[in-house]
């Protein structure tokens, strides 16, 4: 179980990290999900035991993290993260080399799927390969906690939906905890079991699919009929179109009166209403 | 030794392209230098030029201060992105610098005990060679391989360790204080004095007394290694 506790990094006058409390479960794929400069790599970079937190006490297991205790536990490859100039396959062996419970059947058969060139040298690559060459050593690694940032950063389309694949491959092979910051949030809805929305440095939101499928809907219809229906309810935006009105809402489910139609919010919309809606979800 | 320490030395060998390619551009520069003089020499062009040229050996040392510059500046953040850990690096950094330091020992010695001596036909003057210049020499080769190696362990060390802290304000005032400790320390005479019995202690002083100095050197100086590379920003 990973545990922050008040846990704050400042960058000079700037609080990239603002006093965070969580706890997270040993297992599930987890969304990490924030704007630009929210605090995700951060957030990544302290739990990884890659940086210092200013104040707080971040904790995998009974162990306290930082980086002269750097978690044996934890595996972090940030987005664009530079590699040796070798082979694919030499790269691939070094990380076995380098890691206990090196994973390399895993890593080999991902590089057979992904039609990796394990004769190609790593600047050879393309940025999308690249990319995921460096997903398949932080995923092959038998660590209880993965963190991948930005995974799928210069990824096509095929790309991103192989990712998912590897993703869920690796999670069956090995269940653990993995968390993938990502911009892609429709995408990674299609894998994740949970999500966390941090911005300005602070977790908004830390919640399940399904408690989000349940608390995240749209009422809509016209002003008169959906505005008296948000009393006492948490809305997190509003998109009014002449007398016509969405009503973006987080919290419990209603049932609406004739002419108010309910449908599920897609998960970008529910992000893009939480971080940048009129309210915040609580 | 820890496996994943000597995967990562491995992998500090398998990139140090650009210190071994300097090294044997300098070397190679040298040894085509000697053989154009020596041509020249033996057919009769030789006028007497005056000249001590340093013993290709001594290049050797070379390879081992770039190592030591190359390895923590361009190795460590791409190690931790291949699943690295701190110590892993620290310790296999260390297998590295005790290999170098043998290697370029051992290289240096049979280069002067062969290559140079043969160098002394045509150089009058002699060749310059830390060997007889620091009177390692002087303790046949055996002796003076394991003093040379102590003084390249702790050479290396320090270059390491100087290069490693370099992203850190405390790498920064390190490079400061040596450049006082040498412009101030010279010109007042009982702090040249102090200069003087620091390097009588890891170069001049009999063979056991400075390769232990040296050895007990490098290992202080590279242990300020943990914590820097605990702050490390990655």
């Amino acid at each position: 179980m990973i545990e922050f506790r008040n846990v704050t990094k400042r960058y000079g006058k700037t609080k990239a990290v603002d006093n965070i409390s969580i706890t997270l479960p040993k297992t599930g794929i987890h969304c990490l999900l924030g704007r630009n400069g929210a605090g995700k790599t951060t957030f990544m970079k302290l739990l990884a035991g890659h940086i210092e937190a200013s104040g707080g006490a971040i904790k995998v297991g009974s162990k306290k993290i930082s980086p002269s205790r750097m978690p044996e536990n934890v595996n972090f490859v940030e987005s664009g993260a530079v590699q040796f100039n070798m082979r694919v396959s030499a790269l691939i062996d070094t990380a076995a080399g380098l890691q206990d419970g090196f994973d390399r059947g895993f890593a080999m058969r991902m590089l057979e799927f992904f039609e990796l060139d394990g004769k190609k040298k790593f600047k050879q690559l393309s940025f999308g390969m690249k990319t995921m060459l460096s997903a398949i050593i932080t995923l092959a690694n038998n660590s209880d906690v993965i963190l991948l940032d930005e995974p799928t950063l210069g990824f096509d389309a095929v790309m991103r939906n192989q990712f998912n694949t590897l993703l869920l491959e690796s999670y069956q092979a090995h269940p653990r905890l993995i968390i993938v910051s990502t911009h892609l949030i429709d995408e990674i809805a299609k894998v994740n079991e949970r999500l966390i929305i941090i911005h300005n440095g602070k977790v908004l939101v830390e919640a399940g699919m399904d408690e989000l499928d349940e608390k995240a809907y749209t009422l809509s219809g016209t002003a008169e009929l959906v505005m008296p229906l948000l009393n006492g309810l948490n809305c997190i935006g509003q998109t009014m179109v002449g007398s016509l009105v969405a009503a973006h809402v987080y919290d419990r489910r209603i049932t609406p009166p004739h002419g108010v139609s309910v449908d599920s919010m897609s998960l970008s919309d529910f992000f893009i209403n939480t971080v940048g809606g009129k309210k915040n979800a609580q | 030794m820890h496996s994943k320490a000597l995967s990562a030395a491995k992998l500090n060998f398998r990139n140090m392209k650009l210190a071994t390619i300097i090294t044997g551009i300098t070397v190679l520069a040298m040894l085509v230098q000697e053989l154009v003089y020596i041509i020249l020499a033996e057919n009769g062009n030789y006028a007497g030029w005056e000249s001590n040229p340093v013993g290709i050996g001594n290049y050797f040392y070379l390879l081992v201060i770039l190592a030591a510059i190359f390895i923590p500046l361009q190795n460590f953040r791409k190690m931790v992105n291949l699943g690295a850990k701190r110590k892993d690096f620290f310790l296999g950094c260390a297998v590295n610098y005790v290999i170098l330091a043998a290697g370029a020992s051992l290289v240096s010695i049979v280069l002067y005990y062969t290559f140079e001596q043969f160098m002394l036909n045509y150089h009058a003057e002699g060749v310059l060679n830390v060997l007889p210049v620091f009177g390692w020499a002087a303790n046949g080769p055996i002796v003076a391989f394991f003093q040379q190696f102590a003084f390249l362990l702790l050479f290396s060390s320090f270059i390491h360790t100087l290069a490693a802290a370099q992203d850190k304000w405390y790498g920064w005032v390190a490079d400061a204080v040596i450049v006082v400790i040498l412009s101030v320390f010279i010109p007042i005479e009982p702090l040249r004095m102090a200069l003087v019995w620091f390097f009588n202690m890891i170069i001049f002083q009999s063979a056991p007394l400075q390769i232990l100095c040296c050895l007990v050197l490098a290992i202080v100086i590279y242990s300020l290694n943990k914590p820097i590379l605990a702050r490390k920003v990655i």
